[in-house]
């Protein structure tokens, strides 16, 4: 390290977000190295470091021979500040050479909050932000993860995306870069001309957009012939055979989840219809439960790590989940490992399951009934009634615990005033029912918090159409929340800033027009949206102002059904008449049984997969 | 063969200097369970593998004498030992040794630095009678005399080696020597352990 980098490091904040030299990273001889990846997490390091899907790329990338991934993550602003003084262009973990210098650098897209720094990360890197402003002796700037199935407000600013999983895509990605190299065919426009025929492949300066007077979308025209009119996204279709990451780098620092995550399944079963993880994953592919074991004694024997939570997106929809957990159980228990299963839902909540994890031994429980009154819940298909979560709480408070956590949104579709309501008496119910259990700890209030988000709508689920509420509407509800409640005080409330909903709603639905605003953004300073500090509702209003963008347009507009969509160029699996229908059920608060109790047709099936619950799979 | 107690000297350089002793107790909880090290758990509801490092290394230091005790369940040969943790330590440790311990760590006095810079400084600034600076202790920053506390000093080129206080009592962070010579940046190494005369090793 030399002597600039370690002065800088004693003025930073956490100075193991920059260090790298992990237990575990993976260094190779760059001369021997053909494509050099820069895995960039648009994120603190902390928040990077727990994210399961980059710990599989990275480990996936680096099995390549001669393809050498290396992390990078957002520098916080004091680390920023020292940079940009020093001149110190944006460096990769492994190496320390500047991203710039390398031949793909790729951003996972998580979260709609975290496109700002993108941008910022770019431009810390010497990288021109704008696509068709790089050259050949620019890296080939890619994207992926959740929110490239809608990547048309950042489609400016990449040269391709990759859309859905993207373990073997990447490495396909790479073998095509050397083998244009070491050919000499090579040119950035011909190298993004042929991996726009790999399936799953998305290149946004391929597709032409027009629009109507109106300023929605006319049409999406490819302009070679050679291309997909829609890029369908790639799975992999066997869990138990695809790539597991026997080893992982260890951060020195505490993470989010700074725990083995053992991924049980893709995909699920339930069809929430707001819900957008629950639809781009399917259909549902799971691991074995032989294989899971023998996975997770690998990880713990090269990690270290002494907890290991089940990962997947209902954790009791998996169907062999008895067996799982006696398997590991036989081990874990010896070895002093604790288990844990997040994502419970309510209606699976049951004493023995609650016996053996061991998240319960430690502070409360968390459930998610989102809404407020059944006819709602039954709206947005959540499939889970009054009586499952007092049965739930019943089982947490007869075994001792005294907090219960509930999630709930704001501003669903068909929302009323006493859907609101309906939430402060749900956290009541919970109240009284500590009361009615005869051996509860005398002298022991209970403690229920509500927590309550803002209804996003996203692309891919039934909800697409739908405008957001209004600011003045869902900051009403919450205010109308808090007067629910109110001398409660066993009831804690908690509530998302509405200001950083719509925002995420804008982009959650946006177009290619947005790049202009965040651009803007950028310009102003804009960073870290996903952070309270650094979220200002007002700089991004004169961004979009300057920008010629009415944010409503895209946050708070009804889009009409026969509309063309800016994500209608990319293909989930599930098809547009599935979320028709259930749009039309959720209006007439009929739910859709999930798919292991009856199949309805959402087309995901024609993915294939193994160990799947889709008919003729 | 080693069993029960267990004395492990190992270093802590480059990037580990940024590390903090408390991310370091961490790691070094994955790192026995990595090596499988038959190391004893506390008793009770949450057991846990019972370590004692012996005197925390601050951020911006490197050493090549941290000592880190614990107890082995059953025994283990200190080939075995040295070849597993080596195994499973970040790059940046490395084992120096492993024994069975006869001191206690409340015999350390003292520690020996090593304090490189780029440039050559001057140390006659040590010669004064009394250094008075602000210094942290557990009741907050107040004016201290740090004189008392730097029991020698040679230098060589551009490396001061100084033997300052480390005492559970009396500890002097050698970052507080170089701010006091104007040397910020320079490199900081434990080099050794000491014992009250200030020269003996501790072992």
């Amino acid at each position: 390290m030399d002597t600039k980098m370690r002065s800088i490091l004693k003025q930073v904040l956490k100075p193991g977000r920059y260090t790298g030299g992990e237990y575990g990273q993976i260094i190779k001889d760059k001369n021997e190295i053909k494509c050099r990846f820069a895995f960039c997490f648009p994120d603190t390091y902390e928040i990077g470091m727990s994210n399961l899907g980059v710990r599989l790329l990275y480990g996936v990338l680096n099995r390549e021979e001669d393809v050498w991934c290396e992390r990078v993550y957002a520098p916080w602003d004091d680390m920023e500040e020292k940079m940009r003084e020093h001149h110190i262009p944006l460096f990769a973990h492994e190496s320390r050479d500047p991203i710039k210098d390398f031949d793909i650098v790729g951003f996972t897209l998580q979260y709609e909050l975290s496109y700002s720094n993108v941008l910022n990360m770019l431009d810390l890197g010497g990288i021109p932000l704008l696509s068709r402003d790089r050259d050949d002796s620019h890296p080939i700037v890619v994207g992926g993860g959740p929110c490239a199935y809608n990547a048309e407000p950042v489609a400016d600013f990449f040269d391709v995306f990759s859309i859905g999983e993207g373990e073997e895509a990447l490495p396909e990605m790479a073998r095509l870069y050397i083998r244009m190299k070491e050919d000499g065919s090579y040119t950035r426009q011909g190298f993004l001309h042929e991996l726009a025929k790999i399936p799953g492949f998305y290149v946004p300066a391929f597709y032409e957009v027009t629009y109507k007077e109106d300023g929605t979308i006319e049409a999406y025209t490819p302009k070679y012939d050679d291309i997909p009119a829609k890029v369908t996204k790639r799975i992999i279709k066997d869990m138990d055979k695809s790539y597991f990451p026997d080893k992982l780098v260890m951060p020195y620092i505490e993470t989010v989840h700074d725990r083995i995550m053992l991924e049980v399944y893709r995909g699920c079963i339930r069809g929430c219809r707001f819900c957008q993880a629950g639809i781009i994953f399917r259909p549902v592919r799971e691991k074995t439960p032989d294989v899971l074991n023998e996975q997770a004694k690998c990880l713990y024997e090269n990690t270290g790590y002494d907890e290991i939570s089940l990962s997947s997106l209902s954790i009791s929809d998996y169907s062999e989940l008895t067996k799982l957990t006696d398997t590991l159980l036989e081990w874990t228990n010896d070895s002093k490992i604790s288990l844990s299963l997040p994502s419970l839902r309510i209606d699976s909540f049951t004493k023995e399951l609650m016996e053996k994890i061991s998240t319960v031994r430690t502070g409360g429980l968390t459930f998610a009934p989102e809404a407020g009154t059944q006819r709602l819940r039954d709206a947005i298909n959540k499939n889970v009634c009054e009586e499952d979560l007092m049965r739930a709480c019943r089982t947490a408070f007869e075994a001792g615990k005294t907090s219960v956590k509930l999630y709930f949104m704001n501003g669903l579709p068909t929302e009323t005033l006493e859907d609101i309501e309906g939430i402060a008496d749900l956290a009541e119910k919970v109240n009284e029912e500590y009361y009615k259990n005869p051996n509860r700890m005398k002298g022991r209030a209970p403690t229920v918090t509500i927590s309550v988000a803002c209804f996003v709508p996203k692309p891919f689920t039934s909800f697409q159409w739908n405008g957001q509420d209004s600011l003045e509407s869902l900051m009403a509800k919450q205010e109308h929340l808090l007067a629910c409640i109110k001398g409660k005080k066993h009831i804690r409330y908690n509530w998302h800033e509405a200001k950083v909903s719509r925002i995420e709603a804008v982009f959650a639905r946006g177009d290619r027009r947005l790049g202009r605003a965040l651009l803007e953004a950028h310009k102003l300073g804009q960073k870290f949206d996903g952070w309270d500090e650094h979220f200002s509702y007002e700089t991004w209003l004169s961004a979009f102002e300057r920008a010629g963008i009415d944010p409503a347009f895209y946050a708070n507009r009804d889009f009409g059904l026969d509309e063309v969509l800016p994500w209608d160029v990319i293909d989930c699996g599930v098809t547009k008449d599935f979320f028709l229908r259930e749009r039309k059920k959720a209006y007439e608060s009929k739910t859709t049984p999930s798919c292991r109790e009856h199949c309805s047709g959402c087309g995901a099936n024609k993915l294939g997969g193994e160990r799947s619950c889709c008919p003729g799979l | 063969m080693l069993s029960g107690s267990v004395r492990v000297r190992f270093t802590k350089v480059g990037s580990l200097q940024f590390i903090s002793h408390l991310d370091l107790n961490r790691t070094m909880k994955n790192v026995m369970i990595r090596a499988g090290i038959p190391i004893k758990y506390s008793e009770g509801f949450n057991p846990h593998p019972k370590m004692v490092f012996a005197l925390p290394l601050s951020v911006g230091a490197e050493s090549v004498c941290e000592l880190l005790d614990f107890k082995l369940d059953r025994p283990m040969s200190e080939a075995e030992l040295t070849e597993r943790l080596n195994g499973a330590f970040p790059p940046e440790m490395r084992v120096q040794e492993a024994y069975t311990p006869t001191a206690k760590f409340t015999e350390i006095r003292y520690a020996e630095y090593r304090l490189e810079n780029e440039e050559d400084f001057d140390v006659t600034p040590l010669e004064a009678d009394a250094i008075v600076l602000m210094k942290r202790t557990k009741s907050g920053e107040k004016e201290t005399d740090i004189k008392p506390m730097i029991h020698s000093y040679r230098k060589e080129g551009k490396t001061l080696t100084c033997v300052l206080s480390a005492s559970p009592s009396e500890y002097l962070n050698p970052e507080y020597v170089a701010k006091y010579l104007g040397i910020p940046d320079c490199t900081i190494l434990r080099t050794r352990v000491l014992l009250s005369d200030g020269e003996t090793a501790f072992r």
